[in-house]
């Protein structure tokens, strides 16, 4: 197909690099913002907007919320189709209960998983899940939306496309052509050392996009290359269910000889029996750590076979300190509080599995390194975002002289999923500060209000940047991505504005407070707004350049 | 001093020991030597002079994370360190070239 | 390059190599992985994440194979090939595992 490797790498580069890139712009932002999506989520329900809490007291708080939960509305809906015959009005046999906290959640997550008597599959479950104030028990109403932590940061690796898996299935290809696009990359960039610190705005667009390009590129390479790799490491099982089909037997054989040398029973005995103190669990569990010199707060705490004689409690240490999520579990038999096991230090390759997820779901307290991280996703997002100018510079002139509407589309689209991906999430923030407390009967929940108002800001960015998309074709810049830089730098001082009248919690107050959540998310929206006028104002500049050489151009001939 | 401020101050110094290095080792180049001295030639000696002095720099950033973090945490840190220490060094040498011209005696 | 008809055939053909036929090889690579170091002695769950993170390494470079190799024949020979071999390989272990 190709005369030698480097073209072969430029092809795969350029065509895989634009039609996923569209994509990975979507990933690689909303995974940008997701390093701090609790912190949106403080932002986004002024309500938890308190320091962040240590796991609670089971016995006294948690347990009769857990007793009260049942499955919710979504996931008796996803059943129906699963049994042979009713669903139970009430599900009482819970398989498990689990609560999980970080060192930055002021409120905590609770999860429960319910046995569903005619199910066909013997392994689906009836799911429910909480939020509560864990200094009181109370549960937060369930239509408030976590911005952060349960629409950006699905967005990042779902797509929000549930259909058949198919969003994950979308990313991983993106994940899988971002590792073929970084090497060819390289492959195809023959000043690599050379050309390490260059940037020259001042040349033509052409010129300074790929300048950019190269720059964000290659300066990050280790941290795109491992993201990516380490993403598709985390949903291997989706990706390649090996275990679960085609070496299913040998994976049963494991379970089993698993059950056995740990102690944890696999499966119900089908007698009921009391609970112990799981309090007193926790405080043995901590006591363990200490002596072996972690000392630790409970990060997670499950209860599996709830009720039954068979029944454990795994307590597990916050990683807070590690790149581990969790660790170092320690388990208990419910019944009793007799202790039944307490993990050995991790294998090898346990270690390294761990240390390759935990990169990338970082839940340690780094501030230093999340912002870092922070910073290297926003280098990803200006990378594919120059790759996009680039591309459409290049081709511009030609199209326009053969009459080729490739690169309109082309930019259309590029103006879509940069300005227009920010246009959206803004536009969800501010309605997540207009709409009311509780919708008026009739109308969707608040949070789903929310979404309808990010996909359908979405919308109209996408169709304005088509709608003034035709001087393009005549090799000019297309307005809409002045545009949208002005709406961007509107809409985000906007939301700022509007956080500080519905909240009271201004910039000022919050900062002297020392409350960085929300002081954070202002900050940076404000700082975006600067960013985008200032792309505005370049944008202005390059746009009569470009009009005065035609002129030029045209009083020549 | 409280141990979370040393450690603030020991992670400010491995970013400042980062962007050391990217500069020494963005003035062995050529193109960017004739940025900040134009005037006067890059010598050999002058190139792994700076070079050296680079990778001494980054070392020592490495150096100063690992005295915060346990090894894993310190390597992760580093290496954002480097991306965000070579990007400053790149917009630096774009628009205030002369700022870094007191690394040129080095090349000299 | 010949015309943009038949150019962009071949590109078909060689993102369907790449993304079925590297599809195909990394699985077979995961499986076959997976039963040799459990029949090893790894535990399972170790084998199936060491051969996973292999695996994905090995799925890029297949994946860039398909477009570099020069010949469209032998790249759906191996990767296709190779598949089907490792993973009957793997099928074949697991049965005298079991």
């Amino acid at each position: 197909m190709f005369q030698n490797f480097r073209l072969a790498m430029a092809w795969l580069h350029t065509w895989f690099g634009l039609v996923l890139g569209f994509v990975l712009m979507v990933v690689f932002f909303f995974g940008a913002l997701s390093v701090f999506d609790r912190e949106i989520d403080r932002w986004a329900i002024p309500a938890t907007r308190f320091e962040p809490q240590p796991m609670p007291s089971f016995d006294k708080v948690l347990r009769p919320v857990f007793e009260g939960m049942q499955p919710t509305p979504q996931s008796l809906k996803a059943l129906r189709d699963k049994v042979d015959g009713p669903l139970p009005e009430r599900f009482d046999t819970a398989r498990r209960w689990a609560a999980y906290t970080t060192h930055r959640d002021p409120v905590l997550s609770v999860f429960t998983a319910y046995e569903v008597p005619n199910a066909r599959n013997p392994d689906d479950v009836a799911r429910g899940n909480l939020t509560v104030d864990p200094r009181t028990g109370e549960s937060l109403p369930d239509d408030r939306l976590k911005v952060g932590s349960r629409f950006f940061y699905p967005l990042h690796y779902s797509l929000h496309l549930r259909w058949l898996n198919l969003g994950y299935w979308v990313v991983g290809l993106a994940a899988l052509v971002m590792l073929a696009a970084l090497v060819s990359g390289v492959v195809m960039h023959r000043k690599v050392l050379r050309e390490f610190f260059t940037f020259r705005p001042k040349k033509s667009t052409q010129r300074s996009a790929l300048d950019l390009h190269n720059m964000t590129g290659v300066l990050a390479l280790p941290f795109h290359f491992f993201f990516a790799l380490t993403g598709l490491v985390i949903f291997a099982g989706i990706y390649f269910p090996v275990a679960h089909t085609q070496l299913n037997p040998l994976h049963e054989l494991h379970e089993k000889l698993e059950a056995q040398e740990t102690g944890l029973p696999h499966e119900r005995a089908g007698v009921a029996a009391p609970l112990a103190s799981v309090d007193a669990m926790m405080a043995e569990a901590q006591r363990r750590w200490a002596n072996r010199g972690m000392a630790g707060e409970v990060g997670f705490l499950a209860l599996q076979h709830v009720g039954d004689a068979n029944g454990y409690v795994s307590v597990y240490r916050a990683g807070t300190d590690r790149i581990a999520l969790v660790g170092e579990g320690v388990h208990f038999k419910a019944s009793t509080g007799e202790l039944l096991r307490e993990d050995p230090p991790r294998s090898a390759v346990a270690s390294v599995n761990e240390f390759l997820t935990g990169l990338h779901l970082q839940h340690f307290r780094h501030w230093l390194l999340r912002g870092l991280y922070l910073f290297g996703g926003l280098m990803g997002c200006v990378c594919i975002a120059t790759g996009f100018v680039f591309f459409v510079e290049k081709r511009k002139k030609q199209h326009a002289r053969q009459g080729s509407q490739g690169s309109r589309v082309v930019d259309a689209l590029a103006v879509t999923t940069v300005t227009g991906m920010l246009v959206a999430a803004l536009g969800m923030l501010i309605g997540n500060r207009l709409l009311p407390d509780t919708m008026p009967a009739g109308w969707p929940a608040r949070g789903d209000m929310e979404q309808y108002l990010f996909w359908g800001c979405w919308v109209l960015a996408m169709a304005h940047a088509f709608v003034r998309s035709a001087p393009v074709t005549r090799g000019l810049i297309n307005p809409a991505w002045r545009e949208q830089c002005w709406a961007v730098a509107a809409m985000a001082v906007l939301a700022v504005g509007l956080n500080w009248v519905t909240t009271g919690d201004h910039l000022i107050k919050t900062l002297s407070e020392g409350y960085w959540p929300v002081a954070g998310v202002d900050l940076f929206l404000l700082g975006s707004s600067v960013l985008a006028l200032v792309a505005a104002r370049h944008l202005k500049l390059r746009t009569e350049t470009v009009s005065r050489t035609k002129q030029v151009g045209v009083a020549h001939v | 001093m409280s141990e979370a401020s040393f450690a603030a101050m020991q992670l400010s110094a491995a970013v400042i020991a980062c962007v050391v290095g990217m500069a020494c080792l963005a003035l062995a180049l050529e193109g960017h030597w004739a940025q900040v001295r134009p005037s006067r030639p890059l010598s050999k000696a002058g190139v792994w002079r700076l070079r050296g002095l680079g990778a001494l720099c980054l070392a020592g950033g490495l150096a100063l994370c690992m005295a915060v973090d346990h090894a894993s945490m310190a390597a992760l840190v580093w290496v954002m360190c480097l991306a965000v220490a070579a990007l400053l060094v790149a917009f630096t040498l774009t628009w205030r070239p002369r700022w870094l011209g007191w690394l040129a005696p080095l090349g000299g | 390059m010949t015309s943009d008809h038949a150019g962009r055939f071949v590109a078909l053909q060689r993102t369907a190599a790449a993304l079925l036929g590297g599809y195909a090889f990394t699985w077979g690579f995961i499986a076959l992985g997976m039963v040799l170091l459990f029949s090893a002695g790894m535990d399972f769950h170790d084998a199936e994440h060491l051969s996973a993170i292999l695996g994905f390494l090995v799925f890029l470079c297949a994946f860039l194979w398909a477009f570099a190799g020069r010949s469209l024949v032998r790249v759906w020979a191996v990767l296709a090939g190779g598949g089907l071999l490792m993973t009957g390989g793997a099928s074949l272990v697991q049965h005298l595992l079991t």
